[in-house]
């Protein structure tokens, strides 16, 4: 076990080094955008210390279904495509607003309670769903359409106690099948005093069984806001069942699944996130007003040297947070029984990129890794499970794992720890793997060996057939850096220029190249999965979990990626965009519409 | 092992602290959120302390009129910023397209907006050169063209975004200008390239709105459009 630790982190270094390489060894500093001199606030004012692993796992309840009689005005078919196609059977009601937050424990984060026990007034300044953030989780059924209802009462611009983020909202359901006015696409915001419908019609695209998805997260998607609004607090779960994955370890249909449900089947959403001394949360650009120090040179191109400090800068490259946090709790732990869970594990931002292993610690005898048994990756199942020691998870990237606790002992701890170093600006990762692993959070092993009625599966999901013969046209997509800025193909987002018009039941085949060789861009496209048929020029093998359907690219530096992707059932428009979500605001994003056939370009 | 993780030292042996998520329904939940959220915007206020991380550095604008960057320009104010340099307009007609904002402003220039342009070339673009290149977009009242030391100028730029290569003419293809409310400490972006409209449209995210008295009012979808059955997004 010990061997394989070396051999994993010399591997894993190699791997690193060819993925981008040292910027110091490459160029010279001065022709560095961001060099290396460059101090965020992570590192001159790291968040107050929190002891790691004691606080409880917040683990997030179930969304229940209202009345609908009790929206008023009424829900409006009118205003909604194929709603009498769909006619909803679920109603829901979530009020998005603002409220003090313990993200652990202690002081200054919390008097000894965590998330909204204890007292009101204590805990950072947080926005979320139906007073808890992340929001209630989903469980949305295949064939079953939902209609919610999202109202801000979010306080004014000015009157917000995270004034770094904008109150006004639109909460994207990623990657859902879903009409254009109900996806949330950046545009379609809500300001303090209004509301938005939103009709999830829950079936799968082209109506083919195949591409039935499993996890599925919301968020906000604000134009020009949503790095910060998303940090605030705006994300949660929305799980999809059907009748294979079917939300029943017993079920007794032949076809189903029966993974682990119920109290095992658990969200996990991670972020990272900096907090300030009275352990507020801060956004990089919302600090104290810098003070005047000596001129210290920073490395900035043509010898300008910095005059203040400490040195801030408004971050269009990233934000990177020392705490991370796990259901918005700093480093969790969870109790478990001995037998097998089903974790969805969510990278939920802003800009931090994992690769995760687990790490385990017998309560006698020598630490280890340990496999993941990987189900599905951005919510679709793979055609088979994986077994892999390690899991890659960039921003908004979706894995469901089965972890066997069975195999422990009571009194182990098995820890989920990450190994990729992040460039502390957030823009890519720094090429190296880290020296000492960061802990994510924890589980604890508890008591005998008990019953578990769950199974994996030795099949999953078969994937869709990739006919090429659909395909109506190719399209280059680069991206890059420019000014500052974050472009692709040369431009940034504009809501009022259609990028792309693509002929409804179309398929086409998308190139998205990186013309950086220092950062990296997680590149999601709205509406539907697609596949990838290269990644620089090389098939994806059977056991890789990119053999799947897929929702979010991971292109690292220089990379070149080739994907199918299909365009079905609805009209109107969505999204392509760096999930850096800095990158989106700064403003890698384009907008293409779904347009009837013959209108496309 | 013996390089035990790190994360693992001062690992805590006390029980740690019971954890129940928010008791009772959805429902519940929600009406009991619309409740507190009524309660916390009633007793909020602005809060007076500084709320931004502007250098207050010494500028002098196109009158030849000195001012603190953050204290006269920047605090209390709703502001469009951007860096620009009369070399540069040539090759990348900022100010060009800011004028026209400028016009779509009218009279809420200077009274509701205040627009602010720093130079990035200050040796060439001294008060006396920026006030002729001002006059030539017929730049109004309350749009400022700002200069200063060399060094200040850097600091302002590296402020808003570390970009050290795009500081000569030519260089530059694709810029935003940065929007935001000086009081609150809220700021956003918008691509130079967007339309007119939606830059006076973006200006407003950042105002103190008029709440609408009656919770809750439709912000969206629209109703559909019966010609082409899509269509139905906010209209931006």
């Amino acid at each position: 076990m010990l061997n394989r630790r070396d051999t994993l982190k010399f591997g894993l270094a190699t791997a690193g080094a060819s993925l981008a390489p040292s910027a110091s060894e490459a160029v010279p500093q001065s022709g560095l955008v961001f060099p290396d001199t460059f101090e965020p606030s992570i590192v001159t004012r790291p968040s107050p210390p929190s002891t790691p692993f004691v606080a409880p796992l917040n683990v997030m309840p179930v969304a229940q279904t209202v009345d609908p009689g009790t929206l008023d005005p009424a829900p409006d078919p009118l205003r909604h495509q194929r709603f009498d196609d769909f006619p909803p059977n679920k109603f829901y009601r979530e009020v998005i607003s603002e409220f003090r937050w313990k993200y652990h424990p202690e002081p200054p984060y919390g008097d000894g309670h965590v998330g909204r026990e204890g007292d009101p007034e204590i805990g950072t300044f947080s926005w979320g769903f139906n007073g808890i953030t992340p929001g209630e989780t989903y469980h949305a059924n295949y064939d079953e359409p939902i209609f919610l209802r999202r109202e801000n009462h979010l306080p004014d611009v000015g009157e917000a106690k995270a004034n770094f983020a904008l109150p006004s909202v639109t909460i994207h359901l990623h990657n859902a099948h879903t009409a254009s006015e109900s996806d949330g696409i950046p545009q379609d915001f809500a300001n303090p005093g209004e509301f938005w419908d939103h009709h999830y019609a829950n079936f799968p695209a082209g109506f083919d069984k195949r591409e039935i998805m499993s996890t599925l997260w919301y968020h906000d998607h604000r134009l020009d806001f949503t790095a910060t609004n998303v940090y605030a607090g705006l994300s949660g779960f929305y799980l999809l069942f059907d009748e294979r994955d079917s939300n029943n370890e017993r079920d007794t249909n032949p076809k189903a699944f029966r993974l682990p449900s119920g109290d095992f089947d658990v969200p996990l959403i991670l972020h990272d996130v900096q907090f300030d001394e009275n352990g507020q949360v801060v956004w990089d650009f919302f600090n104290p007003s810098p003070t005047a120090t000596d001129p210290h040179d920073v490395g900035n191109s043509g010898g300008a040297t910095n005059n203040f400090g400490p040195d801030f800068g408004y971050t269009t490259n990233g934000m990177i947070g020392d705490k991370f946090t796990v259901n918005r709790t700093i480093q969790p732990y969870f109790d478990v029984k001995r037998r097998k869970y089903r974790f969805r594990i969510l990278n939920g931002g802003p800009s931090r990129l994992y690769t995760l292993h687990l790490e385990v610690h017998p309560k006698r005898g020598k630490p280890y890794y340990d496999d993941f048994t990987i189900l599905s990756t951005d919510g679709n199942f793979l055609p088979v499970p994986l077994v892999k020691e390690s899991l890659s998870l960039w921003v908004a990237q979706r894995h469901d794992v089965i972890i066997d606790f069975s195999k422990y002992k009571s009194g182990d701890m098995v820890y989920l720890v990450n190994s990729l170093e992040m460039r502390q600006d957030g823009a890519g990762p720094s090429g190296r793997q880290l020296e000492e692993d960061d802990g994510i959070m924890q589980f604890r092993v508890r008591g005998r060996k008990v019953r578990d009625p769950s199974r994996v599966p030795r099949r999953l999901r078969k994937l869709p057939k990739v006919d090429m013969s659909e395909v109506r046209r190719e399209r280059l997509f680069v991206f890059d850096y420019d000014n500052g800025l974050w472009t692709v193909n040369g431009r940034l987002m504009d809501p009022n220029r259609i990028d792309a018009k693509i002929e409804q039941g179309s398929a086409e085949v998308w190139t998205f190249r990186n013309a950086g060789n220092a950062w990296a861009h997680p590149v999601h496209t709205h509406f539907e999965e697609f596949r990838i048929l290269e990644v620089n020029g090389r098939p994806i093998a059977e056991d890789d979990v990119l053999n799947s359907r897929k929702d979010v690219v991971s292109l690292g530096p220089n990379d070149e990626v080739v994907f199918f992707g299909r365009w079905r059932d609805f009209l109107g428009k969505h999204v392509m965009h760096c999930h850096n979500v800095v990158h989106e605001d700064h403003a890698m994003m384009i907008r293409w519409d779904i347009v009837p056939v013959g209108e496309g370009d | 092992m013996t390089d035990r993780r790190k994360f693992l030292t001062g690992m805590p042996a006390v029980a740690a602290l019971g954890f129940a998520t928010v008791a009772g329904s959805s429902a519940a939940r929600a009406a009991a959120e619309v409740k507190a959220a009524a309660t916390r915007r009633a007793a909020n206020v602005i809060d007076p302390k500084l709320r931004d991380a502007f250098p207050s550095l010494p500028v002098t604008d196109q009158d030849g009129k000195s001012h603190q960057f953050y204290d006269s320009l920047i605090k209390d104010k709703i502001v469009v910023l951007n860096f620009m340099s009369i070399r540069d307009e040539a090759q990348f007609p900022i100010t060009a397209k800011l004028s026209k904002l400028a016009g779509h402003l009218g009279g809420k220039l200077g009274r509701d907006v205040h627009m602010v342009s720093i130079t990035r070339d200050p040796q060439r673009d001294t008060p006396e050169n920026l006030k002729v290149f001002s006059e030539k977009f017929g730049a109004p009242k309350g749009w400022s063209f700002l200069t200063g030391i060399h060094q200040d100028m850097k600091d302002l730029s590296l402020r808003m975004y570390r970009m050290g290569h795009a500081h000569k003419p030519g260089r530059r293809k694709v810029d935003v200008v940065f929007y935001g409310n000086g009081s609150a400490g809220t700021w956003g972006a918008f691509p130079v390239d967007i339309e007119i409209d939606d830059m006076a449209e973006r200006i407003t995210w950042v105002m103190p709105s008029k709440r609408a008295e009656k919770m809750p009012h439709r912000a969206g979808p629209r109703v559909l459009n019966a010609i082409n059955g899509s269509n139905n997004n906010r209209e931006i």
